[in-house]
């Protein structure tokens, strides 16, 4: 019954697993290689190795560099104010029985049911009237409603595990329901909080459909920055700046594994005493 | 007794102070989704009623963006191209999916499973243009495909592989294939080990346990993995643009197109098309797939 290492239709299946490993990489990879190519038109493969276009993206185009801290203080800002409001809502959602609150959670998922472009499209066409079009504070208001649903689907999860046992205790012991969520609940569930924030903060990051529609020039995202680029031209500064991009996840994803791993271990410390 | 407590229902907010609590938590992120979508959508309806003369949009209601949308035949070709696009890209989508989440739940060692997760998932991090342009590197004319097809010998001068409908379709299934792979996992990790074994035991072969266990008991994961591809296959936007290089047109691609060009009206009867096109298909195909489930519930296995 086992299936040995050498069964034919289980190689078969890791060969296809590593054949898909390959494809989802390999835009990921021929970019970074690209990103060192001294050919301006990408050839293949590169007839040396160079450094200028990341000097280039880096120090000579001041708009990537505007992008980018347009976007990260866009996708900050969301963050922040997405992860309190999200988790209220969970709360509120997960805990509490109220006539209205399927319809209240439909309502809640309802800006990632709508076609991103779409939605893009109808925020431009509100933002415009109420002078919100080409601000970043405009901007980070969409990318909240883009992140919320995502919060609430993981906070919600998070305290259904949980369960209300130990808010419970807590109250039973005399906390009042604010310390009880601030000293129980939240420190539970901060595997669920840590995984929202990472969500809400790539969400806002690399967003293009909806940012596309509420920037002016002066307020491009990076991403949009570089789509517009992508556009026009074809050279290696955009594989530098992709490259950097690919390295700035790789740091955060390591970051929020390794917030999770003391987490997890702190957990199983905790179980074996 | 913690542990094995019952989960009692949750508090019911019957009084006023409760009520209250629950306005007060669940009222800003309501408050602050509605503040938004509400007015947008309602100006999104709006505004394709309006008029447009030259570049200017006035504000009298004629309707008649929607006239010139159902009757140009551009529009029917677009939305034809939109639909072969979206099946496509799902079909093979659905392909690769199936035996790649397959393979994952074979996996035995966690070092394994969590390196097949980073592969399949990660690429979800990085921003769609990063990984649009990353093809456009891949399948340029003096990109790495057509270098090592000519090194082969295959073909004799680079063929055309970006800005065409072959290049989206490429770049498109590397963008949808973590959606197709996601509730197709979790519907093979759900599944219960023990009816295999059950299987096994009564002298089925592997081929045999597969055909009529694993693979029936996945349907609803296929399901699910083919209604969330194709709708987002719907509404891509960066790749169709960005591979598609302009000559491969969608509606996406054509809203943002006539909101910049000061087309509003066009613009929001596209955005209206989109919606009914997307919810229409994942209610019918809801409907399906329940009748489906139904039948079958009442079919011997």
């Amino acid at each position: 019954m086992t299936a040995g290492r050498r069964d034919p239709v289980i190689l078969a299946l890791y060969t296809f697993l590593g054949l898909v490993g390959v494809y989802m990489l390999a835009p990921l990879i021929l970019v970074i290689i690209d990103s060192f190519n001294p050919s301006t038109y990408g050839q293949f493969p590169p007839p040396g190795l160079t450094g200028r276009w990341y000097v280039h993206s880096l120090f000579e185009v001041p708009e990537f560099r505007r992008g980018l801290t347009n976007s990260l203080s866009v996708a900050a800002a969301a963050t922040l104010l997405a992860v309190p409001l999200g988790t209220a809502a969970a709360y509120g959602l997960a805990r509490y029985r109220f006539r209205a609150r399927e319809g209240v959670r439909a309502l809640l998922l309802l800006p990632i049911i709508i076609p991103t472009v779409v939605f893009g499209a109808s925020v431009f066409l509100l933002y415009i009237r109420t002078g919100l079009y080409g601000t970043l504070s405009g901007m980070a208001l969409a990318h909240v409603l883009l992140g919320l649903p995502f919060i609430i689907t993981i906070v919600t999860a998070n305290l259904h595990t949980l369960g209300r046992e130990y808010e419970e205790a807590a109250m039973d012991l005399g906390a009042n329901p604010l310390t009880a969520f601030f000293k129980v609940t939240v420190p539970s569930i901060r595997t669920g909080l840590i995984v929202s924030a990472l969500f809400a903060f790539v969400i806002s990051f690399d967003q293009v459909d909806v940012s596309i529609f509420l920037a002016r020039p002066r307020t491009n995202t990076l991403p949009i920055e570089m789509f517009i680029y992508a556009e026009n031209y074809q050279d290696p500064t955009l594989s530098a700046i992709s490259a950097l991009m690919i390295a700035f996840t790789v740091v955060l994803l390591l970051l929020a594994v390794s917030l999770l791993r003391t987490q997890e271990y702190r957990r199983l410390i905790e179980r074996t005493r | 007794m913690g542990v094995l407590a019952v989960p009692r229902p949750s508090r019911l907010a019957r009084n006023w102070g409760q009520q209250f609590v629950v306005l007060g938590l669940v009222g800003p992120a309501l408050t602050f989704t509605l503040a938004i979508l509400i007015p947008a959508l309602a100006l999104l309806l709006v505004n394709s009623a309006y008029h447009v003369q030259g570049t200017r949009i006035v504000k009298i209601v004629t309707f008649e963006a929607y006239r010139h949308f159902f009757t140009d035949r551009f529009y029917g070709g677009v939305i034809l191209q939109e639909i072969r696009l979206a099946v496509v890209s799902t079909i093979i989508c659905l392909l690769i999916g199936y035996p790649t989440a397959y393979a994952i739940t074979k996996i035995r060692r966690p070092t394994w499973v969590i390196a097949a997760y980073i592969l399949i998932f990660s690429p979800l991090l990085t921003s769609s243009v990063v990984r649009a342009y990353g093809w456009l590197i891949i399948l340029a004319r003096g990109g790495i495909v057509n270098w090592m097809l000519t090194r082969l010998h295959l073909v004799d001068v680079p063929i055309r592989l970006i800005y065409n409908f072959t290049g989206v379709v490429i770049g498109l299934v590397h963008f949808l294939l973590p959606f197709t792979v996601f509730p197709m996992l979790s519907v093979l990790l759900r599944m219960d080990p023990a009816v295999k074994e059950a299987a096994a035991d009564l002298g089925a072969t592997r081929l045999r346990t597969f055909l009529h266990v694993t693979w029936p008991l996945s349907f609803p994961g296929l399901y699910a993995a083919a209604q969330l591809t194709f709708v987002l296959a719907m509404n891509a936007f960066v790749t169709p643009t960005l591979l598609g290089g302009g000559r491969v047109l969608v509606l996406p691609v054509l809203i943002y197109n006539n909101i910049s060009d000061l087309q509003w009206p066009l613009a929001a009867v596209e955005a209206i098309a989109l919606i009914g096109l997307t919810w229409s298909t994942v209610f019918t195909s809801n409907l399906l797939v329940s009748k489906a489930l139904r039948a079958s519930q009442g079919a011997p296995a």
